[in-house]
């Protein structure tokens, strides 16, 4: 009896003030409202000051759940769709992961049509597309893949930027055999994602290569083991592990060690992300300024290109219904003036697509070389989101290459059985016959 | 002794209408969908449409390339985790009910553990573990040892996600079997005590035979959840470095988050069949007496 | 009253010890908590060089306007009523599995059904369908119902294990005295059973605190997120606040841990060691 009312008065005590707290939160309101589910890693401050001046200029309310981002995240999703439980608006990757994740001709609304369209280039909108129906808007900026590098420490040893990949292990080995205790090529294995950075980011050389191969990889005629750029870049994975020019301690460094020591010149080269700029930024004020960016070499030294992630985007579903308020909001949120918001907000890490964005003002040396490889054209959007099919477990198969678990061309044939089984699931002809 | 109301004569006073709560709630609630799921696993599966294909993702499943490894270490992890955990906790259960002053204090902290969630003791111990920076390792060197890579030492790695389960479900195991020795009558101890019994007699011959009931769900309850143990591992390395640690549960999650839910149904199933193939025979073996006070 | 046995330094060093081993762990997350972002992203167990305990804690409590408290409200009410349902079915459940005598074949089938409990998760998009058939979806009566049938199969055994600690006499008396099976199992069978049942109270309130998956499955809406949710609101972007996240982690274990202080005191006091006894 006593544990009854002792539970009874837990309860009471914090169900009470919560319900006061709570209900104060909720104020009867007359603004229409747009729902909105999103991976936690897809809101930042830009994101966020662009929804509250939504609410201010437009009278548009965000109802914003977000969830995990890891792949629980894409599970819970994949469960909301399946129980027809849609909120107005999923945030979602672009490319592959959209196609296959959110089935968009059953669940979507094409924004086919709409005038805000016109903001973006087709090397965006073709990745947000299914069909001839275009389906996103993005939320952030684009991001770059290649080898974030520190300035000062390139100074100090005497080093300058490597036009082929050989080059780029000679550098690396003079970092290693400088005596200086500073990191060659940083690995930040305790987030695994991290290990698939060269192949996928390498993507640039493979495609100058041959520029036939995303077709050829669709049609399962090109993979990593019969094709001799692709192949090459899972040896270069596997020059990394075998001249020993990555931490030792690769697998208990996680990404927020990478940052801090790439940005105190801990660490010579990181290949990553240009999204970790503005987190650097915000902890690393200092360090951040000591960093640039430059593309994987390949094995042509005149021409290296950064790699292009697009930006996970807004898509509307059937579940919508008050499609011209949330037409409206996308436009509000592709437009000048918001995008003035959030680049005020939010420290610039990789390049906007809308055509209209505002010149950026006070540039991170980093977003300036980018800017240089965006202006010759040196980009190439990875592969990814060029076709559907992408692998599931890449990253572990990396993460073993990197660990000398695997070797390159085991790697290699791991990574291609890993993509026919996800073709296979895709039901996509070209690999029924296996 | 018999039962006296096995006879038609008297009406049982177990009547089946106690079964009734349970029966709906996981009837319905759980062997419904976990039966259709049973379906759904000879399917390729994409949560909107399926196909039939037989057992392709069985043998699928067995064709996945960290199988072997996924299955030898299930069955290492079990295997210690629980027995670990069943001759850890009795001990400690038996001071903790003896006349030791602390023992308050000493279950509460040794129960803390399974309080906090998988995800701050995954973050906590992976920092902790850091081959360098780590506590577990400073405090190595400082008395001149030099500690491993605990979990980036594919060969290791196994043996110190062991540890940290072990820590964390110490107390569980600890707690059950501290209500299995509360449970004991203490006229046994009492009638040991004037026979002039010594403690460790005690143990032997009165804690530990009457104790098999507890000793029993800790075995079973802590052998099954060591064979389908995930939130671990997964919190801690993901099943690496590489596919060191993975395990059939980790196999089958990914499977799951990768959209191939036909086939990490088919891994459910066959987790089943071999959880069931271990321990429904241990779980008739460890009940074949049932013991009668 | 038994004789002090042990020499109080023993005593004191098992403690010393005991909570060296148990509770370190614990105190990095404290310690994590009170650093500033950028020093707590070191991991360290280093006491922090700039203490900002009340900071992170107040930042933690106000985070959107305080979903933190709304997320204690439904953590605590679901683990409350999911426990109640859980002692409640599996005791009922295992009173009829052990006493009553049934052929070796129906027993076995029950008890594996049981066993398909322990070990197969919950197909999460079945379950769905069959909750949407109910009407039940997206309530939180519907979490409840999944979190009992998950924890159904081992509370269950652990009764199971329990009742063959309750001497048939028992029954046998109380059915000469007129008992009815209800009065039986209610009165006299479940109150002596008081050990086992705190336990797997204890143990379920755990576990239903502490499983953040099913409640994303089965409660969705950012209103009904709860506490292990909050835990990933600071792992955002890619870059982890950790000491907010720890602070929040250490927010979030106070109620288990306050309400294991509480009743642990009944585990000591023990079953009533009279009933049993002729």
């Amino acid at each position: 009896m006593k544990r009854s009312l002792n539970v009874f008065l837990m309860v009471l005590v914090l169900v009470v003030p919560t319900l006061a707290l709570g209900a104060g939160g909720q104020g009867e309101t007359e603004k229409p409202v747009i729902s909105i589910i999103a991976q936690v890693t897809s809101i930042n401050d830009g994101v966020n000051a662009v929804f509250a001046a939504a609410e201010q200029d437009l009278g548009i309310v965000v109802d914003l759940e977000t969830i995990p981002s890891s792949a629980e995240g894409v599970n819970i999703i994949r469960s909301r769709i399946a129980a027809d439980d849609l909120p107005d608006i999923i945030i979602f990757n672009a490319g592959a992961l959209m196609q296959t994740t959110l089935n968009p001709e059953r669940n979507l609304i094409s924004l086919n049509g709409q005038p805000f369209l016109e903001r973006f280039d087709n090397s965006y909108l073709d990745t947000v597309s299914m069909g001839n129906n275009i389906y996103g808007v993005p939320v952030l900026p684009a991001n770059f893949g290649g080898i974030i590098y520190n300035r000062k420490v390139f100074s100090s040893l005497g080093l300058s930027i490597p036009k082929t990949w050989d080059e780029f292990l000679k550098t690396a080995q003079k970092v290693k055999n400088s005596g200086t205790g500073i990191v060659p090529v940083l690995s930040t294995l305790k987030n695994t994602w991290t290990s698939q950075m060269i192949p996928l980011a390498d993507f640039y050389n493979v495609a100058n290569s041959d520029r036939a191969f995303t077709q050829k990889y669709s049609n399962n005629e090109a993979n990593y083991s019969n094709h001799p750029a692709a192949a090459r870049s899972f040896e270069k994975l596997e020059d990394l592990a075998q001249e020993g020019l990555v931490n030792s301690d690769q697998f208990s460094t996680s990404y927020d060690d990478g940052m801090q020591m790439i940005a105190e010149g801990k660490g010579a080269m990181w290949p990553m992300l240009t999204q970790v700029i503005p987190i650097i930024a915000a902890n690393y004020p200092e360090g951040v300024k000591d960093l640039g960016i430059f593309a994987i070499p390949g094995d042509d030294p005149t021409n290296t290109g950064l790699t292009v992630w697009m930006p996970n985007s807004f898509y509307v579903t059937k579940a919508a219904k008050n499609t011209d308020v949330i037409m409206k909001f996308l436009d509000y949120y592709t437009s000048e003036e918001a995008l003035s918001i959030f680049m005020s907000s939010q420290v610039l890490g990789g390049a906007l697509l809308e055509k209209n964005a505002p010149a950026p003002t006070d540039i991170l040396p980093i977003v300036k070389d980018i800017m240089v490889y965006q202006e010759n054209g040196r980009t190439e959007p990875a592969l990814e989101f060029q076709s559907n099919i992408k692998g599931a477990n890449l990253q572990q198969i990396c993460a073993s290459v990197l660990n000398g678990d695997m070797t390159a061309s085991e790697g290699a044939a791991e990574a291609d059985k890993d993509i026919s089984k996800q073709a296979i699931q895709l039901g996509i002809p070209a690999w029924a016959n296996k | 002794m018999q039962p006296r109301f096995s006879a038609s004569k008297i009406k049982s006073p177990y009547s089946y209408g106690f079964l009734v709560p349970a029966a709906l709630i996981y009837g319905i609630v759980f062997l419904v969908p976990t039966a259709m799921s049973l379906f759904f696993s000879l399917t390729r599966w994409t949560l909107s449409d399926w196909t039939f294909v037989g057992l392709q993702n069985f043998r699928d499943f067995f064709d996945e390339y960290s199988l072997s490894i996924a299955i030898e270490n299930t069955l290492i992890y079990a295997f210690s985790t629980s027995s670990l955990k069943v001759i850890f906790a009795l001990l400690l259960a038996v001071l903790l009910t003896s006349a030791l002053r602390t023992k308050d204090l000493l279950r509460a902290v040794i129960f803390f553990p399974s309080i906090l969630s998988m995800l701050a003791v995954g973050m906590a111990f992976g920092s902790l573990m850091h081959p360098s920076k780590g506590l577990i390792n400073t405090t190595l060197q400082l008395v001149g040892l030099q500690g491993p890579d605990w979990l980036g030492d594919t060969s290791i790695v196994l043996f110190s996600l062991v540890l940290v389960d072990v820590w964390k479900g110490l107390g569980v195991s600890m707690v059950i079997y501290i209500a299995g020795i509360q449970a004991i009558p203490k006229d046994y101890y009492e009638a040991a005590i004037i026979d002039g019994c010594n403690p460790f007699l005690k143990f032997l011959y009165i804690t530990i035979p009457l104790v098999r009931p507890a000793m029993n769900s800790v075995i079973i309850l802590s052998l099954i959840s060591g064979l389908k143990t995930f939130g671990l591992i997964w919190a801690m390395t993901q099943g690496g470095p590489g596919y060191a640690s993975d395990v059939l549960a980790s196999v089958i999650y990914k499977q799951y988050v990768s959209g191939y839910f036909g086939l990490s149904l088919a891994g459910n199933v066959i987790l089943l069949l071999i959880v069931s193939v271990i321990a429904l025979p241990l779980y008739t073996f460890l009940n074949r007496n049932p013991l009668e006070f | 009253m038994k004789k002090n046995r042990f020499n109080i330094g023993w005593e004191i060093l098992i403690l010393i010890l005991a909570v060296m081993i148990f509770l370190i762990p614990f105190y990095f997350i404290l310690v994590t908590s009170m650093k500033t972002k950028a020093e707590a992203g070191l991991m360290q167990i280093s006491l922090p060089s700039k203490f900002q305990m009340f900071e992170n804690y107040f930042e933690v409590l106000t985070y959107r306007n305080g979903i933190v408290f709304r997320a204690f409200s439904n953590s605590i009410v679901l683990t409350v009523l999911s426990t109640v349902g859980i002692i409640l079915a599996s005791s009922m459940f295992s009173f009829i599995l052990q006493r009553r005598s049934m052929g070796k074949k129906e027993k076995s089938i029950l008890n594996f059904l049981l066993m398909v409990g322990l070990i197969i998760p919950p197909a999460i998009v079945p379950t769905y369908w069959v909750l949407n058939a109910l009407n039940l979806y997206g309530r939180l009566s519907s979490l409840v119902l999944v979190e009992i049938a998950i924890n159904f199969s081992y509370s269950s055994m652990l009764y199971i294990a329990f009742f063959e600690t309750l001497p048939r006499s028992l029954d046998e008396a109380a059915i000469i005295d007129g008992c009815s099976s209800i009065r039986l199992f209610f009165q006299i069978l479940f109150p002596l059973l008081q050990p086992v049942t705190i336990t797997i109270g204890i143990l379920s309130m755990v576990n239903i605190y502490n499983d953040f998956v099913n409640p994303l499955y089965f409660l969705p809406g950012s209103k009904n997120v709860t506490v292990q949710l909050t835990l990933y609101y600071f792992q955002g972007q890619f870059d982890s606040s950790w000491n907010l996240l720890f602070a929040d982690v250490v927010l979030v274990s106070l109620p288990p841990l306050a309400f294991y202080i509480i009743f642990n005191r009944k585990m000591i006091s023990g079953m009533t060691a009279g009933a049993v006894k002729g």
